[in-house]
Order: structure tokens, then C-alpha cells, then sequence
């Protein structure tokens, strides 16, 4: 009984990290959240921000 | 042992995790991979860089890229540009990884993946790539591959024979010498194993930045900007952030997730395993005091640039190799062996105390993607952060015209601001790459603008030519630049505003405009390199150039001989 249990177990925490690991990844990469300088009007462009 | 058993062994030692990092770097790359240059930040590759003054760091700027740029200008004579790209992009990851694995080769496979992942999935890694620090990255790659060679000469065996090319490749800017060199010393420096050879190698593959930063020792006591550059924290506070490896200055290109809860599910992450192997590899590992030293040295730098920049700052005024460490958590690097070292003692503490195959088979799943888990969007390109793009056919064409003039004088490039945000690299801001499609030495503004701040260049060249350019009109400007010794004017007005300069149409077309400025009886026909300076410059080029003909030569004798061997099996 404790066998099952511990495999259940393991298969619910090893596969819910893994798929959620997936789901993360998939997700910010479709959901381009990346905001580049949308014009170039300005000839000074920021080397960074610090805020 | 049986062959079966042995290939067995070797298989889970090496191949699982080195193809485990690979998948990671290309899971992390994405998009980066297509065709096209990856173009951010201070990453600036193109097609075939040329090996001018400025490479060799004996222009009138700061040699920042040196001897980076100069690798990159001789080995793109072989490999294109673009291919070498990659290959450093693939190879800073993969090694990384790899390395890792190497450094707790001892441990168990769970534990060499969850390494894997903590090494090539971490914030440091993700933030430098974006940053476009690429020597840094391979700095931070070749960090457990120079503790496995110093263990090894400190053990009293032989020095692998990749040591010295793995040394090179960790040193191709200053911070990255610092680092790689710092880590090759602390493990390897041992009495009676030769260490005056090693401290001159050491010496060797750093002294084109040491040599070319010294002679320009002037205007590095004038750089500034510790407050500006200090490791700032995300959702954690600085000093946590830099437990994590995290903590870069420019807060846009940290990903968005550690702006959250994720960033302190990473902590937690990596303390817990820390600390569950802290006591296990403290009691194993009989260089605990050079590891720890390390770690303490990279985190107290991090952490001293945050909490006081200003004392930094003012220090940096007498002491010009201190700006070296303005952007402190630059040298965190050196916090991985640590890390890597209990984190994989941790592992196997934790797994031990678990019983049966299944819940060992879910940790050993669970601390390989946990890292990835809490920094999602790390990958495919860090969200759409890096990419690649092509450069503009006529970019080349204006290069090969300036390539074939004869007037004097090197090349002032407009609009006057040193980073652009060209539409055709999906507006990502990198520094202006058209001075290195150029085959002249150039001069550009130097000038940083950091969140409304601006952190003056160091280049008096450059301070001059932007007076020049305040001239009243466009032949006032022109005469002023030609007293520099600047005899063309390249303009990008793609770019946005720039002053005019009078000077006659070289090339033009529409986006680019190339001129070749007007005579001038009292113009001076480029930037003179003092003899003193050359002699010296000279003499550290040698000394590098001298390192790598002995890794080269040792590299190939280790080929022939595994190919030999291979042969021989075979035969058996």
C-alpha cells in the first residue's frame, strides 16, 4: 500500500513540476512580454534602465 | 568491468549531460539560431571584422574589447562570422553545463542534471546573454572546467591539455581574465607544482588588456558610474539577488519572472540544496578554502558595488583598474563553484534519504526542470529579448567603398550617440555596429545613457570631435574634424537626427551616407600611438600570440593521439 502511494505520489509531484515547467516555458514564450524602443526617431538610445 | 559497462558508464557520466545542456542551450537560444547575426546590447558580431588599431586596442578609446574583437577579426577568417557567432552562443551554454557535470562527475546522475540546469538556466547566464557580455558568458562557462584542471595540478597530476585553450577562451575581455585566472589560481597554485607556469600563462592570455588598459590608465581613472552599474536586486533584495546569481544593473534585460514570486522560489530552490550538501562536501572536498574564498570574493564585489557605490566611485579616481568592477556583479562567476559543488552534494543527500525507485525517479525529474520551472522565460530567446537579424546589403557595399579610398584620416560615425535600435533588428538596442563593418579605425560618441543619466565616454578623441560637431556650420565641422585627423563621415539616417559635415559624396544611398572630408592644410592624418605604448603593446600580443600557437599545438597532438588510439581499438 505504501508502495502505491509513494508511486502515485511521485508521479503527481514529478509530473505536475514537469508539465508545469512546460506550460511556463510555452507560455512566456508566446506571450512576448519583451517591449524593444518602438521608434528610432530619437538618435540617443538608452544602453540601459535602472529603474 | 565489461566494455558494455564501461561505454555504459561513460555514457551516464558524460554524454546524458552534456545532451541535457544541449537541449537547454537550444531551448534558451530559440529564435537566436536562425539565420541572421544575434545583435544586443554590447553583442556586436558582423560578417568579417577587421583587424584595425581599435581591435588591438591601440585606438584612442578604452580597449573594452580587448582581446575579444581580435580573436573574432583573425578567427572569422576561417569560420564566417555568423557560424562563429553561434558556435560561442552554443558552445558558452553547452560547456557550461558540461563543466558542471565534469566538476561532481563523482556524484549521481540526478545530481550532474540538476547541475546541468542550475549552471546553463541561471539568471547570470540569461541576463549576460541578453546583456550581449559573450566573453563573460564564456568566462562563466569555463569556470568548472579551470577548477577541474586546477584540482587535478594541485592533486600533483598533469595538466590536461585543454586547460590552456579552455583558459583563453574564459579571458577574452578583462572581467573575463579576472575571473577565469582568479579561479585557475586559487585551485591550481600549488608549491612545488611549477606555479611560475602557470602565473605566466595566466599573465600571457591577460596581457593585451592589461598592457592596452595601462597605457590608456588616465581615462580609466576617469570612468565613474559605480552607482549606476552596482548589482541591483530584482524581487529580492541586491544582496539575495546575487546569492542567486542575479542582480544585473540593467534592469531591461532581466526577465520578467524574476521580477516575482519565481525569483524567490529560485532562491529557495538553490539555498535548500545548498545547504543540504554544504556539510557533506565540506567534510569531502579538501579544497574547500580556495572554493569558498572564491565564492566570498564574487559575492563581497557584488555586494560592495551596491552598498557603497560612491566610495567606489571616488576610489576610482586614484585607483584605475578599479572601474574594472563598476558592473560588480560581472564577477559572480565566481560564486558557481561553490554552488554547483553542494548544490549536487545536496542532491544526493536529499535523494538518499528517499526510498524506492519512483520517488527518486520524480526528485531526480523535479531538480532537473526546477530551474527552468522558475525562470520560464528564459527560453526561446528570453521571450522574444534576443533574436537574429541581417544586416543590410548596403551596409557591406559602403564598407568596401570606404575600403577602396586612399584619403587619410579615420571615420567619424553619425548621428553622435553610441547605441541604436535599428528597425531592422526588431528595434533591440545594441551598440552601433557599423564601425566594425568598417575598415578603418573609427571614432564614436562613448557617451552611455542609463535611465536619464548619462555616463561620460572616456575617449578625449571622441569628447573632441563631439566640440567639432557644435560648430556653427556644416564646413566649421568638417575643418574641426580634419584637425582630428578624422578624414570620412559615415551617417546612418535610418538612425535618426545628426549634424551635417560638408565633405564630397563617397557613397549613398538613401540610408547610408559616406564622405570623404574636404583637405585641410593643417589636418593630421589619423591618431598617433605613442612608440612607448607600441613597443609595449607589442610585446603583450606577442606573449598572447605565443599562448595560443602552445594550446593550438598541444589541442592538435591531443586529436592525432585520440584518433590513434581510436584507430588502434578499432584494429583490436
Amino acid at each position: 500500500m505504501g508502495n502505491i502511494i509513494a508511486i502515485v505520489a511521485s508521479i503527481l509531484v514529478g509530473g505536475g513540476v514537469a508539465a508545469a515547467t512546460v506550460v511556463g516555458v510555452v507560455s512566456s514564450s508566446t506571450d512576448n512580454t519583451v517591449k524593444n524602443p518602438p521608434t528610432v526617431s530619437e538618435s540617443t538610445i538608452q544602453y540601459g534602465t535602472s529603474d | 568491468m565489461s566494455e558494455r559497462q564501461r561505454v555504459n558508464d561513460r555514457v551516464s557520466e558524460r554524454v546524458v549531460p552534456t545532451v541535457w545542456a544541449g537541449v537547454l542551450a537550444v531551448l534558451m537560444l530559440g529564435p537566436a539560431l536562425g539565420p541572421g547575426f544575434v545583435l544586443t546590447y554590447d553583442m556586436v558580431w558582423v560578417p568579417d571584422l577587421t583587424l584595425t588599431r581599435d581591435v588591438l586596442g591601440l585606438g584612442s578609446g578604452l580597449p573594452r574589447a580587448v582581446p575579444s574583437d581580435a580573436v573574432v577579426a583573425v578567427l572569422d577568417e576561417v569560420v564566417p562570422g555568423l557560424a562563429l557567432q553561434k558556435l560561442v552562443l552554443v558552445g558558452a551554454l553547452v560547456a557550461a553545463g558540461a563543466g558542471a557535470a565534469e566538476l561532481v562527475r563523482d556524484r549521481s546522475l540526478p545530481a550532474r542534471l540538476a547541475v546541468v540546469s542550475l549552471t546553463v538556466w541561471s539568471p547570470y547566464a540569461a541576463e549576460r546573454l541578453w546583456m550581449g557580455h559573450w566573453p563573460m558568458l564564456l568566462a562563466y562557462a569555463a569556470v568548472p572546467w579551470l577548477v577541474v584542471a586546477g584540482r587535478r595540478r594541485a592533486a600533483g597530476g598533469p595538466s590536461p591539455v585543454w586547460m590552456l585553450p579552455v583558459l583563453i577562451a574564459g579571458s577574452l575581455s578583462a572581467s573575463a581574465g579576472l575571473v577565469a585566472g582568479a579561479v585557475l589560481l586559487a585551485t591550481g597554485l600549488r608549491p612545488g607544482r611549477r606555479p611560475g607556469l602557470l602565473v605566466a600563462a595566466v599573465a600571457a592570455v591577460n596581457a593585451p588588456w592589461l598592457v592596452t588598459g595601462l597605457t590608456h590608465s588616465s581615462q580609466a581613472a576617469a570612468a565613474s558610474g559605480f552607482e549606476v552599474f552596482a548589482l541591483r536586486g530584482d524581487a529580492l533584495p541586491a544582496p539575495l539577488a546575487a546569492l542567486s546569481l542575479a542582480g544585473i544593473w540593467n534592469t531591461s534585460v532581466v526577465p520578467a519572472s524574476r521580477d516575482g514570486w519565481l525569483a524567490w522560489a529560485a532562491l529557495a530552490l538553490l539555498v535548500t540544496l545548498a545547504v543540504a550538501g554544504l556539510r557533506r562536501w565540506w567534510t569531502n572536498d579538501e579544497q574547500r578554502i580556495p572554493i569558498l574564498g572564491l565564492w566570498a570574493t564574487g559575492l563581497g564585489l557584488a555586494v560592495a558595488g551596491w552598498a557603497a557605490p560612491q566610495a567606489l566611485d571616488a576610489l576610482a579616481q586614484e585607483v584605475p583598474g578599479l572601474a574594472l568592477i563598476r558592473d560588480s556583479s560581472r564577477l559572480l562567476p565566481l560564486c558557481l563553484p561553490l554552488l554547483i559543488l553542494t548544490a549536487a552534494a545536496g542532491v544526493d543527500a536529499l535523494g538518499e534519504r528517499l526510498r524506492g525507485t519512483a520517488p527518486r525517479w520524480a526528485a531526480a525529474v523535479v531538480v532537473a526542470v526546477a530551474p527552468v520551472a522558475v525562470l520560464p522565460d528564459a527560453a526561446w530567446g528570453l521571450a522574444g529579448g534576443i533574436g537574429a537579424a541581417d544586416y543590410p546589403a548596403q551596409w557591406q557595399h559602403a564598407g568596401s567603398t570606404l575600403a577602396q579610398e586612399s584619403a587619410p584620416g579615420d571615420v567619424l560615425v553619425l548621428p553622435w550617440s553610441a547605441y541604436r535600435a535599428p528597425a531592422w533588428n526588431a528595434h533591440r538596442p545594441v551598440l552601433d555596429p557599423l564601425p566594425r563593418m568598417l575598415p578603418r579605425p573609427s571614432v564614436t560618441d562613448g557617451d552611455l545613457v542609463i535611465g536619464g543619466t548619462t555616463i561620460p565616454g572616456e575617449d578625449r578623441r571622441a569628447s573632441s570631435a563631439a566640440e567639432a560637431l557644435t560648430a556653427a556650420d556644416p564646413q566649421a565641422r568638417a575643418s574641426a574634424l580634419r584637425r582630428l585627423g578624422i578624414g570620412y563621415a559615415i551617417t546612418d539616417r535610418t538612425a535618426g537626427e545628426a549634424p551635417r559635415v560638408a565633405g564630397e559624396v563617397v557613397f549613398d544611398d538613401g540610408g547610408l551616407l559616406l564622405q570623404r572630408l574636404p583637405e585641410e592644410s593643417d589636418a593630421v592624418t589619423g591618431h598617433a600611438t605613442h612608440p612607448a605604448t607600441l613597443v609595449a603593446a607589442t610585446g603583450a600580443w606577442a606573449a598572447y600570440v605565443l599562448v595560443w600557437l602552445v594550446a593550438t599545438t598541444s589541442t592538435v597532438l591531443l586529436l592525432i593521439s585520440m584518433a590513434r588510439r581510436r584507430t588502434a581499438r578499432v584494429r583490436d
